[in-house]
């Protein structure tokens, strides 16, 4: 940011996709904008602000969660994994490989909320059936795709199978 | 070659489910739309955004907001008008009332949202702190919160404007009412669609830097139009059109709401002038409930005659669309039920017809352009109806279709309204559906649920839709018509040079010479031929080999523009499941047919179709922006306005059909719009078809529990 005239601010210190970072940013500033403002990780998503859209979602230590519904400040000490974590290149996870076979993304913007939910969700349970997995996405938002491709994505045999083997 | 006319298009890949190509830096964040440029010195716009839907400004003070460290500028309108008129519009029709936009209101603000006041900071939290420090002082006025109001108050929402009828049209007006008299069967509605957001994922933003030195304007912004923004900003910032340039960056969802014009482009245009410094505006999700185009609101009072048979008599139908206070650019308020209107005969085949599209100003945001445009509502009123007729005739809801759309031993047909249809494939859709949903067995299934306590419904529709218009953007379902036709004439343009050089090489015609798999040969004989690159390397370094006269630029543009209009046509089914006790509606089965000509990629296809009929389930019984009686504003989160999520849609069951278009090289036709011109009919009707039993209806959307309870049981 351009010379900012900024008020008080707090200094955080934490493992942001497996770097020790750190940076001063005043207490109202919310997770997500810090990422993107101060980090430049602008792969998360701002939708609503208001904790419901879920194109947000990053990983805190292990957990998914809101990072519009955080402050920058709760990261102080936390392990936080964003979209731009997930895949070293060159080649695609087979997560995210599974969503560009089954078309399961259009505009993109609710990608990174998607893959963070489905991720630590198949960590979690990696035999789910498709009524579970459209449960647990019931918490992002959608407008491209209808969801059907996303779910088919999910259950799709490569990535249970890589679920199954601990290897998500 | 007249411009509708394409030379010998040979598709090879069509068809196929190709990947796509910008899906790796999607899956990996690395997608860069409009809230992730940065440039260097970038400054932050906030809006501040009246609290009344019409009040008279009485004053501005800024004076506190201005000494904010970090605030650099702050306008109001008084600083925006002599530099821009703001957003006019203007129809042929005399009779129209056109509108201005001011980019900041102008002593007076017409709806909650309005943007009154602009700061420009060097952090968007500073440009926020300030606009609670601007005092702005108003006097309220007279609101016009609704339809009737517009109708019946002789205040007025716009008084810029003589009354609050923006434009009536009454384009025919058959004897219907002796037919009506005397038809076997009638039915009627008084259907109310409510306004709903197309609600991208992405809001809209923009980000302009001008460079004095240069003369240059470059204009980033999420539009799904942006040569149209170009001669728009041009046009209306006071820039030469060769001065700007307008880059679309990765765009999060538009859905028609991108597809206008919006004051906070021009606003960031001038700012940028002024500041010589970038200036960025990012909408947030409240503001965009506020000011961003809202869709949909027609009120339509329609009435079908059939005879005996089921055969259609007549229609009538009145439709109003509560447009807000001002029209949109580029489409005006007429984009909902003056356009509806045109096409509400659908495929069916309908002698007599008496209709009516009244557009009423009214103190809300303006209404724009969303996916299927005009055509929901009345497709969702009339194939209510159609199933209501049939119910009443003991006819199935696929039956009395049959009976009434366009046979193909009647093309070219041209219905009472005037549409001409060249082909399509409407008893065909039908018969799928009919098939798909296993329909002999569906009301048995109904009735046994019945006596189970849970009711069933089944809703049908069956639509064409009108794709590839001339234009100037990605809307109306061109996009794989306009593209098709001007790619196929750009590269018949190169492959004509292409083989007038071959043909020199090789000694023969022009004629004699083929491009096939990578090599250009003589026909029939491969061996006498070279690569491609090889005979591009002679047009560009091999002189002595070109043939008098010759344009060795392997570089082409073209323009393509269907002769005529091009119609896909398509149908939905679905069955939902009404819980009496809790009145909530689930979609239990959700089945589509896709007529699009030649498929290009159907996995494209099929995605546009799955999204679309999330949308529809959305417009159909979650989606409601709502007003209360002074025009305020009450749904501006997703808490109150509700969204599918993946609970809410089923999987969906789709099937295709192919009937080429004569029009367009490969026989393509263009879709995208489908499932929201028709799906959100299928769901409505079907539950009307749930609750049929009850001698009840229910004619407004969304369904809510609320609403249905009410229907189901009154009071």
């Amino acid at each position: 940011m351009v010379g900012t005239e900024q008020k008080d601010t707090m200094e955080v210190s934490a493992t942001i996709n497996g770097r020790n970072r750190r940076f001063r940013v005043e207490p109202r500033v919310h997770l997500a904008d810090a990422l993107r403002d101060e980090l430049g990780l602008t792969g998360t998503k701002v939708g609503c602000e208001q904790g419901i859209c879920g194109s947000c979602t990053i990983l805190v230590d292990g957990t998914p969660m809101r990072s519009c519904l955080m402050l920058a400040v709760q990261a102080d000490g936390r392990e936080i994994s964003t979209v731009e974590d997930l895949v070293k290149g060159p080649s695609l996870g087979v997560l995210q490989d599974s969503f560009h076979r089954h078309h399961a993304l259009q505009c993109g913007f609710c990608t990174a909320g998607f893959l963070n939910t489905a991720l630590t969700f198949l960590r979690r349970n990696p035999e789910p059936t498709r009524d579970e997995v459209r449960e647990v996405l019931s918490g992002n938002l959608c407008r491209c795709t209808g969801y059907e491709n996303i779910v088919d994505a999910i259950v799709d045999p490569a990535v249970l199978e890589a679920a199954a083997k601990g290897e998500l | 070659m007249k411009k509708h006319e394409v030379a010998e298009f040979v598709p090879k890949a069509t068809g196929t489910s190709v990947l796509r190509r910008e899906d790796a830096k999607l899956l990996t964040g690395r997608g860069k739309y409009i809230a992730d440029i940065q440039l260097p010195n970038m400054r932050h716009v906030a809006i501040l955004r009246s609290p009344f839907a019409h009040a008279r400004i009485v004053s501005i003070d800024t004076s506190q907001a201005a000494a904010i460290p970090g605030v650099e500028l702050i306008w109001t309108g008084e600083d925006t008008a002599p530099l821009t008129i703001g957003i006019p519009t203007r129809h042929a029709d005399p009779a129209f009332q056109a509108t201005i936009q001011p980019v900041l209101a102008q002593g007076v603000v017409r709806y909650v949202g309005e943007a009154v006041a602009v700061v420009v900071a060097t952090s968007i939290h500073v440009a926020e702190d300030a606009l609670a420090e601007i005092m702005v002082e108003y006097e309220e006025l007279p609101a016009i919160a609704n339809v009737e109001q517009a109708l019946e108050s002789s205040d007025l929402a716009n008084d810029t404007l003589s009354s609050n009828v923006i434009y009536r049209s009454a384009r025919f007006n058959d004897d219907v009412d002796s037919v009506f008299a005397s038809s076997a069967c009638t039915v009627e509605g008084n259907f109310r669609c409510s306004r709903v957001s197309a609600a991208p994922m992405e809001t809209r933003g923009a980000l302009a830097q001008y460079d004095w030195t240069t003369e240059k304007l470059t204009l980033w912004t999420a539009t799904q139009m942006p040569s149209f923004i170009r001669t728009m900003i041009a046009m209306f910032a006071g820039f030469a059109e060769h001065q700007v340039e307008v880059i679309t960056p990765d765009v999060g969802g538009g859905f028609g709401q991108k597809a206008h014009l919006h004051p906070e482009e021009i606003l960031v245009c001038l700012l940028a002038r002024q500041l010589g410094e970038p200036v960025r505006w990012i909408e947030d999700r409240q503001h965009n409930f506020l000011a961003a185009t809202h869709a949909k609101q027609q009120h339509i009072d329609m009435r079908l005659a059939f005879d005996a048979e089921g055969r259609f008599q007549a229609l009538e139908t009145r439709a109003v669309t509560d447009s807000g206070a001002y029209n949109n650019l580029p489409w005006t308020s007429l984009v909902e039920s003056h356009v509806g209107n045109a096409v509400v005969l659908g495929v069916y085949k309908v002698p007599k017809v008496r209709d009516e599209s009244v557009n009423v100003a009214t103190n809300k945001v303006a209404i724009g352009a969303y996916r299927g445009v005009g055509f929901s509502a009345p497709q969702l009123a009339r194939e209510t109806l159609i199933d209501k007729a049939a119910r009443q005739l003991g006819i199935s809801p696929f039956e009395i279709r049959r009976r009434n759309v366009v046979r193909p031993e009647e093309f070219p047909y041209t219905n009472r309204m005037g549409m001409t249809m060249r082909e399509g494939s409407f008893l065909e859709t039908i018969d799928t559906l009919e098939k798909m949903v296993g329909y002999d067995a569906f009301r048995a299934r109904q009735e046994e649920a019945r006596a189970r306590g849970k009711y069933l419904g089944l809703g049908v529709s069956v639509f064409n839709e009108v794709t590839g218009v001339y234009g100037f953007g990605t809307y109306a379902s061109r996009g794989a018509v306009v593209g098709a036709g001007s790619i196929g004439r750009a590269a018949s343009i190169v492959r004509e040079r292409m083989k007038q050089l071959a043909a020199n090489l090789f000694e023969t015609s022009p004629d004699d010479i083929v491009l096939d798999g990578g090599k250009v040969h003589v026909a029939g004989v491969p061996a006498k031929g070279m690569a491609f690159a090889e005979v591009a390397g002679a047009a560009y370094f091999a002189e002595e080999t070109h043939p008098a006269g010759f344009d060795a630029t392997l570089e082409a543009t073209a323009n393509y523009d269907p002769s005529d209009l091009v119609l896909a046509n398509g149908g939905h089914v679905a069955v939902v499941e009404v819980d009496p006790e809790t009145c909530r509606v689930r979609v239990v089965d959700f089945y589509a047919v896709e007529d699009c000509g030649k498929m290009i990629n159907p996995m494209i296809v099929e995605g546009q179709m799955r999204g679309g009929m999330a949308q529809a389930i959305g417009m159909a019984l979650l989606e409601e922006i709502v007003h209360d009686e002074n025009g305020q504003l009450l749904t501006t989160t997703f808490m109150d306005y509700l969204m599918p999520t993946a609970q809410d849609v089923p999987d969906i069951k789709i099937e295709h059909l192919e009937t080429p278009s004569p029009l367009v090289p490969g026989g393509i036709k263009g879709m995208g719009e489908s499932a929201m011109i028709s799906a959100p009919a299928a769901v409505f009707s079907a539950v009307n078809d749930a609750i049929a039993h009850l001698g009840v209806s229910i004619e407004t959307a969304p369904i809510t529990p609320e609403r249905l309870y009410q229907a189901m049981y009154g009071g």
